[in-house]
């Protein structure tokens, strides 16, 4: 069984597992709020509850991780006052269970993170830099009261007048209208966040070469190109 | 320098100031309340750098060799809770402590402890495996939204206790009588079990390569909430064997950071436990009831700065701490409380 990690309203990755193979399900927060999950850290095997139904996590062939964490506001089965500490609490577990699993994980969890490193927009900009990409500096102010701060570079405000280039990296594949300089780029960016699935923006200048303005997890699963590689990507992964 | 971040009222980063002190050390205490009027800017491109504005004086943070950090939640605090989120002040005091976390991530100084390191701590489980990787035995557990699951678990161990997965604090409770009869809760959250393991607690701290061990006599299930039910916890000083030193220190860098806080627990049988790493301990309480310097050993520390090339945390990943809360039906907490803890 192939397993996507979404959101409850998340159709993007409802519209790709119905277009896997009839074992793929959505799991989601409200799987976690019934009974059969049965999870003993640091040994195989266990259960899982997946689209509603109780499975022997032995039948997971790879998970696609689409959830940063668990949403209070998804938990619509608990009672309001009860919801983050619910949320913090199921979130703790998916990260260890999925750091446990036996099968493929993209990308694989972080404490803060189930969906890869929670890097903030200057830790990727860093990375991106000393790695020798070109970047437009990160930029962040906390000015004097009243004015607002100017936004950050790299946020969607400062990065408005500018036309941006998105390459997807998928596994060893490189998704997007692009030069060899951008794939390459993303390429090195995912090695270096240890990670399978990246997007990665560039600033599309005239007469200056592309210069890296942010990276995200949040790969376009309506795009075929995405869609039709990600199957090859969780098989990679299970090769040595 | 060195940098200092928090609450100035905080015991340990009280304590750590007034040893940098004594040490003679160029030190600088950014207390989170004084900084609400404060200005910062992080610039980050192939390299690092920030300022930060208060008072009047601004401070190159590129020049500071090491920073011991404890931020609360400055939004939590009373005046910027009062003003409520959408304020200027509640929105400023949430992007300086935005920015820096983050320049605590990026920085080659010495920072005891990066928040990536911490966020080991926020899965329990998670951490258990590297403690398992170290050679300690940890407890079995169970996370389930099974009622009988739970009940099979405790027919098999006798005594179990259950205690949040998360870093949300708890007090650590026995599985039995009104915890019994509501475990059909359980079917809306995963919830943690564990086997009881009975011996005598011992809190470790690891600073750098020196370690601090305490006994702690108690009857209480959970020594740190002991005074409801049991008699006060009692702390000595203590040995405890140098393979079990060794493998504190070795968890503690395999988990990214130079301070620690371990808790251990001795068997009858010789065993040695154990539970958890807190990232942020709030050493002063063990240092008061013993004596030992362990102010003075995190002052060491920090004046030795980054000796070494910089440890990665086993995730080396970070953001923002979030919200503590409470829940009617799971152990029950202490409101109120910090980002940091015990």
């Amino acid at each position: 069984m192939l397993v996507v990690l979404a959101g409850r309203d998340d159709l993007p990755a409802q519209r790709l597992v119905a277009g896997w193979p009839d074992t793929a399900r959505v799991l989601t927060c409200g799987d976690l709020c019934r009974p059969g999950w049965c999870y003993r850290p640091g040994r195989p095997g266990g259960t899982a509850v997946v689209d509603g139904e109780s499975v022997d996590v032995a039948e997971l062939e790879g998970v696609l991780t689409r959830l940063p964490a668990a949403m209070p506001n998804e938990l619509r089965e608990i009672d309001p006052n009860d919801r983050q500490y619910v949320a913090s609490e199921m979130t703790a577990c998916l990260v260890a269970w999925l750091s446990e699993l036996e099968c493929p994980v993209l990308n694989r969890p972080a404490p803060w993170s189930l969906m890869g490193p929670p890097w903030a927009p200057e830790r990727w900009t860093l990375e991106a830099g000393r790695l020798g990409i070109p970047v437009v500096e990160a930029r962040s102010v906390v000015a004097d009261l009243p004015a607002a701060a100017p936004p950050a570079a790299g946020s969607p405000a400062a990065d408005s007048g500018r036309d941006l280039t998105t390459v997807t990296v998928v596994g060893r594949r490189v998704i997007g209208d692009t030069t060899e300089i951008h794939g390459e780029a993303a390429l090195r960016l995912a090695g270096a966040a240890k990670v399978q699935l990246l997007r990665v923006h560039f600033s599309a200048e005239e007469g200056r070469p592309p210069r890296f303005t942010a990276a995200d997890f949040w790969l376009d699963l309506d795009d075929p190109r995405v869609a039709a590689a990600l199957p090859a990507c969780l098989e990679e992964a299970c090769s040595p | 320098m060195i940098l200092l971040w928090g609450l100035e009222a905080d015991p340990p980063l009280r304590e750590v100031y007034a040893a940098l002190r004594r040490a003679g050390a160029a030190v600088r205490l950014l207390d989170q309340r004084r900084l609400l009027t404060a200005t910062a800017e992080l610039l980050v491109g192939d390299q690092v750098s920030a300022t930060v504005t208060c008072d009047g004086r601004e401070l190159d943070l590129s020049r500071c060799t090491a920073a011991y950090i404890r931020p609360f939640d400055a939004t939590q605090l009373g005046r910027v809770r009062r003003a409520g989120p959408g304020d200027p002040l509640w929105i400023r005091a949430a992007q300086l402590d935005r920015l820096l976390l983050s320049w605590t991530e990026l920085t080659d100084a010495l920072v005891v402890n990066r928040p990536s390191a911490m966020a080991s701590n926020d899965s329990k489980p998670l951490q258990a495996a590297e403690l398992r990787a170290c050679g300690f035995a940890v407890p079995e557990t169970l996370v389930t939204t099974d009622p009988d699951a739970a009940r099979a678990f405790l027919e098999c161990h006798r005594q179990v206790i259950y205690k949040s997965i998360s870093s949300v604090r708890s007090i650590v409770a026995e599985l039995g009588g009104a915890a019994l009869a509501r475990l059909e809760a359980v079917r809306w959250c995963p919830t943690q079990f564990q086997e009881r393991i009975p011996g005598t607690d011992y809190r470790v701290h690891v600073v750098g390569d020196e370690v601090f061990a305490t006994r702690v006599q108690s009857d209480a299930v959970d020594y740190r909430y002991a005074g409801d039910e049991s008699a006060p916890p009692v702390l000595h000083a203590a040995e405890i064997p140098d393979d079990v030193a060794d493998r504190c220190t070795t968890v503690t860098s395999r988990l990214g950071m130079s301070f620690t806080g371990i808790d251990l627990r001795l068997t009858p049988d010789g065993q040695w436990y154990c539970f958890e790493v807190n990232p942020s301990p709030g050493f002063t309480y063990y240092q008061q009831a013993t004596g030992q310097p362990i102010d003075a050993a995190v002052a060491r520390l920090l004046i030795g700065g980054n000796v070494l090339p910089r440890r990665e945390s086993r995730w080396e990943t970070w953001s923002a701490p979030g919200p503590r809360c409470n829940a009617p039906w799971a152990p029950r907490l202490r409101p109120s409380q910090p980002v940091v803890s015990r």
